[in-house]
């Protein structure tokens, strides 16, 4: 239907002359929050949608079940057209599948006319098109069930998007739209569909177009700085736009949004040490007319500074009422206190006339305390050195002489303490690890000693591979020593300790070709116990590590190259645990001798001769 | 919603032969709706209502399509004409109009049919438009289904039908604002009018000091709600039984145009009565109708809004002292929808990506949160904006005899 009326006519006049002031300005449009996959795709795309409560509060979001209406005032942030007369809220279901300008969509409100001069604030003679929300309206929840966001395509799951449309007057209605599009949260229903709880956030909306601000940092912000000291920072914007400043360092903010006042904006604060790049943004107040800007980043050296520290001491002679301290008797219980100024942790000693009577750890506080009962009859004064935990943000301190705690006991109330130095030490002890096999002194080898540990290498019977084995440990030793053909373990320690014995072996060469450490392998390690040693049966564990190529290694190895990144057997270049103490109260001090046997491996393609390794024993 | 330019009103008690006759084509500017939109056809009184919550209203008010949903609410007009006036073909005269009987394609790629004029041939359009894939979605009118036509829904379309109503108005007599007629008409002097009992405004009970002229009474065509309305007012004040109309002095006009008082001679215009929705009469008021006889363009201004040159009577009739009526005729005009109850009960949803069917969508939904579009604030602030009360009530599968 189309119609016309006299009064509209002289209605759409005015607000084409307001609306061309508005559009007359220079506009700088950036936007609130990620754009959503569709933004820019639909021609009719105008500008953003800013939501009020009925105080004129800006909101942002709210309870799907708000309202209806779900906002008391809708308002556009573009002039639509310069003659339509009334504003129209409506919910669209974004659908990844077909074009914005088909959605399927549910009409939210009425058609209110705009201006409301009944509006609050600014909302009042905003030029921009304003929805004033009425009972009967309705509201996101009814959306939700309505139109159903089913998609799960990144940027549409929970989405919807929610325009703002103008019509009447005579020049038609314009197919151009406001639009903010809002995300839904926590959403529930009862088994009937019907929404009973969630949330509703706007994600996206294009901010107001509107005269061009700049914000830039004032020449009075320090270009250095201490961590230590405040700093304040400030922000200029021109034109005296409205509006907030939030002032950031990196991609921290520095306290909260601080309103513009005769076109600058102030912070102070206290900065951490390093290069610090300041930023300003400022945010323009709503329906302002005004556009946002952003501050060029302001680099401002910060300093680190050590912090001096104080300590200061006291002391309480308990159920003593200490006044004068010469009525206390010497040798009474005294609780003497450190107080370090600024609180920190670390440790203090306490000083007597200059001598140390003890030490006492300080809490994060900045409080230690040490009970001493050896203050003889006589003046005394106690001072302390404080040592800080964080040496890197304070000082270390003594007490400041003008500061000391001076006191002065009475006599004993009774027989004189002999105090009496006493002191007892335990020895550290060593573990080692030690096995007979030595070639480099085979020369020397005491009787007994097997040296070097000899492995002759055939053929296999499928003929895949060289292998040959060695047991070593199968003798009884030498006279006094039943260990001597072991892998032997001597653990004197104090402490408990358990420990991990492991090895690791080289690759085996003979000046010319090489045969891979993994290809060496240590396996039927055996403890050998001595009689009424700690070390017995059930503390001792043991481990394998067969050759590659060989019965427990991988199977896809017949044998190792040289240098292939594995780490099997005893190669790799890495230390392989072979056995390990598990006793959880004495730990593994004493004595163990381990029998076993060394296996070989090589490729058949392996050049006949003499290849030596060496096989390395660590004990931790 | 926009009609067929050409048409022509005629007023009915002249002796002027028309000489122009209007075209047959179907009207350029009527919907052409797709398959899956809902159509509305039907009655005259009810259409402003459903036109304005379609495509919204002349005071700005965005209606059900502006939102630019997939599939839209198309409402055919009783008439080839958006001020509700009848079309007549060549060969007419004032005294023998011949209807242009105008047409309407019901879906795209569809030929023409004869379009329902009036509530009554809403209905029975319904009814027959079946088997097989709805071509009418709903019909207007202010009377509920008939016992007989419930019968034939079922048997052609396999449910029944069902009514909500959406809004309410009244039914009253209008005349020309100056006229011979007394400031009211009971329904009792109406039928002694009607009936041809009583001929003259000097006859009526208190009026002997009145106009001796021949009251000329016009009165809806058959095929409209609003007629039914009318003479089943008649009838029960005529104590049930049905008023033999004088087919006489009785001249059927269009319905709901004031023209067919407005464009009579002077000398006759002050003799006419005809039944007239309080509705129509406030949207005139409201300066919605613009004069049609001034080209769209012409002079750079909008065409002057068209007046009305009728009123209601709502005064005491001079039968008031009477033990009967003590009032003028007031017929209380609903607003009546009726639709499939198969379509109620659909789970095909109409929107893509929609819970509702379409039903449910515009209309009534039954145990739902959603409210229909014709039941909300915006919905009634659209059907108030035709003059007429927007209201809601369920009548389910209820019939009238």
């Amino acid at each position: 239907m189309r119609n016309h009326h006299k009064p509209v006519i002289a209605g759409a006049v005015a607000l084409a002359l307001a609306a061309g002031a508005l559009l007359g300005a220079a506009g700088s449009a950036s936007a609130t929050g990620t754009a959503s996959p569709w933004v820019g795709t639909d021609p009719n795309e105008a500008g953003g949608i800013e939501f009020f409560n009925g105080a004129g509060t800006q909101i942002t979001g709210g309870s799907l079940l708000d309202g209806p209406p779900l906002a008391a005032y809708a308002v556009g942030t573009t002039v639509l057209s310069a003659t339509t007369l009334k504003a129209t809220l409506y919910g669209y279901l974004p659908n990844p599948s077909t074009n914005p300008g088909t959605w399927s969509n549910l009409q939210l409100s009425t058609s209110s006319a705009y201006p409301n001069a009944s509006a609050p604030g600014a909302l009042a003679t905003t030029p921009y098109p304003v929805q004033t929300g009425v009972a009967g309206d309705a509201n996101i929840a009814n959306l939700v069930e309505a139109l159903p966001q089913t998609s799960s395509a990144a940027g549409y799951s929970g989405t919807y998007e929610l325009r703002l449309k103008t019509t009447g007057g005579t020049g038609g209605n314009p197919t151009r739209y406001d639009y903010a599009d809002i995300t839904i949260s926590n959403l529930t229903k009862d088994t009937n569909g019907v929404v009973t709880g969630g949330s509703w956030a706007v994600t996206y909306t294009p901010d107001p177009a509107g005269t061009a601000t700049s914000t830039t940092i004032d020449a009075s912000t320090p270009t250095t700085a201490t961590d230590a000291a405040a700093v304040t920072l400030t922000a200029d914007v021109s034109v005296s736009a409205p509006g907030t400043v939030q002032f950031s360092r990196g991609s921290t903010a520095i306290g909260s949004p601080v309103t513009v006042a005769s076109g600058s904006a102030s912070v102070t604060t206290t900065l951490p040490s390093g290069i610090q790049q300041i930023k300003a943004v400022f945010t323009p107040a709503s329906l302002s007319g005004f556009a946002g800007s952003t501050s060029a980043n302001y680099p401002i050296v910060v300093s680190h500074v050590v912090a001096n520290t104080t300590v200061t001491p006291s002391h309480a002679f308990g159920s003593y009422t200490p006044n004068p301290d010469s009525s206390v008797p010497a040798y009474t219980s005294t609780t003497v206190t450190a107080t370090v100024s600024p609180a920190t942790a670390g440790s203090v000693t306490f000083l007597d006339n200059g001598a140390s009577i003890g030490n006492a750890p300080v809490n994060g506080s900045g409080v230690g305390t040490l009970v001493y009962g050896n203050f003889g009859p006589g003046p005394h004064s106690i001072t302390e050195a404080f040592t800080p935990t964080d040496s890197a943000d304070f000082q270390p301190s003594v007490t400041d002489p003008a500061d000391a705690d001076n006191f002065t006991l009475g006599a004993a109330a009774g027989a004189v303490p002999d105090e009496q130095d006493i002191s007892g030490s335990v020895p550290v002890g060593t573990l080692a690890i030690s096995t007979p096999y030595n070639g480099s002194s085979s020369a020397a080898l005491a009787a007994g000693s097997l040296g070097t540990l000899n492995v002759n290498l055939l053929l296999n019977a499928p003929g895949t591979e060289l292998s040959g084995t060695a047991a070593f440990g199968n003798t009884t030793g030498v006279a006094g020593d039943p260990l001597a053909d072991t892998i032997k373990v001597i653990d004197t320690r104090t402490g408990g300790a358990n420990w991990v014995a492991s090895a690791a072996a080289s690759d085996l060469t003979n000046g010319t070709h090489t045969i891979s450490a993994e290809n060496v392998g240590l396996v039927g390690l055996t403890p050998d116990f001595l009689s009424g040693n700690h070390l017995q049966a059930g503390n001792v564990a043991t481990d394998s590590n067969p050759a590659a190529g060989l019965a427990g290694s991988p199977a896809q190895l017949p044998v190792e190259p040289a240098g292939d990144g594995h780490s099997y057997g005893l190669g790799g270049g890495v230390a392989h645990a072979i056995a390990n103490s598990n006793d959880p109260v004495d730990g593994g001090s004493g004595t163990v001798g381990f029998t076993g046997t060394l296996q070989i491996t090589a490729p058949t393609s392996t050049a006949g001769g003499t290849y030596i390794g060496t096989v390395t024993f660590t004990v931790v | 919603m926009k009609k067929l330019g050409k048409a022509i009103t005629v007023s009915v008690a002249g002796a002027l032969a028309l000489g122009v006759f209007a075209a047959a084509a179907p009207a350029g500017a009527d919907p052409v709706p797709t398959s899956t939109d809902v159509v509305g056809v039907g009655s005259d009184v009810v259409q402003y209502a459903v036109d304005f919550t379609a495509d919204g209203d002349a005071l700005g008010d965005a209606g059900y399509n502006s939102g630019g949903n997939t599939n839209r609410l198309d409402d055919f007009d009783a008439t080839g004409d958006a001020n509700g006036r009848a079309g007549y073909l060549n060969g007419s005269s004032l005294s023998s109009p011949i209807l242009q009987n105008p047409t309407i394609i019901l879906r795209e790629g569809e030929s023409p049919i004869q379009r329902p004029n009036g509530g009554g041939a809403g209905v029975k359009a319904l009814i027959a438009d079946g088997p097989g894939p709805e071509n009418i979605s709903f019909a207007r009118s202010p009377n509920l289904p008939t016992a007989a036509q419930q019968t034939t829904a079922q048997t052609n379309l396999g449910t029944k039908l069902h009514t909500v109503q959406i809004a309410s108005d009244t039914q009253v007599i209008a005349t020309a604002t100056t006229t011979n007629a007394p400031s009211g008409l009971s329904a009792q002097e109406l039928v002694s009018i009607y009936s041809g009992a009583i001929t003259k405004w000097n006859q009526l009970p208190g009026n002997s000091g009145g106009s001796s002229d021949t009251i000329i009474p016009l009165i809806p065509p058959t095929t409209a709600g609003v007629y039914t309305t009318f003479v089943n007012a008649l009838k029960a004040a005529n104590g049930g039984t049905a008023v033999s109309l004088d087919g006489d002095v009785v001249r059927t006009v269009e319905q709901n145009d004031p023209s067919a008082i407005s464009t009579l001679p002077a000398a006759q215009k002050v003799d006419a009565i005809v039944p007239f929705p309080t509705s129509r009469l406030s949207l005139y008021n409201s300066d919605y109708f613009l004069n049609p006889a001034t080209p769209y363009g012409v002079g750079g201004s909008a065409p002057a809004p068209v007046d009305a040159s009728i009123k209601l009577l709502t005064g005491t009739p001079g039968d008031s002292t009477q033990a009967h009526p003590t009032t003028s005729l007031s017929i209380p005009l609903p607003y009546y929808i009726i639709f499939r109850e198969s379509d109620l009960q659909s789970q095909v949803p109409w929107q893509p990506g929609s819970t509702l069917n379409w039903v449910r969508a515009l209309f009534y939904n039954p145990g739902g949160s959603v409210t229909p579009y014709f039941q909300t604030a915006a919905g009634q602030a659209l059907i108030a904006a035709s003059g007429s009360t927007a209201t809601f009530a369920d009548f389910g599968n209820q019939t009238f005899n």
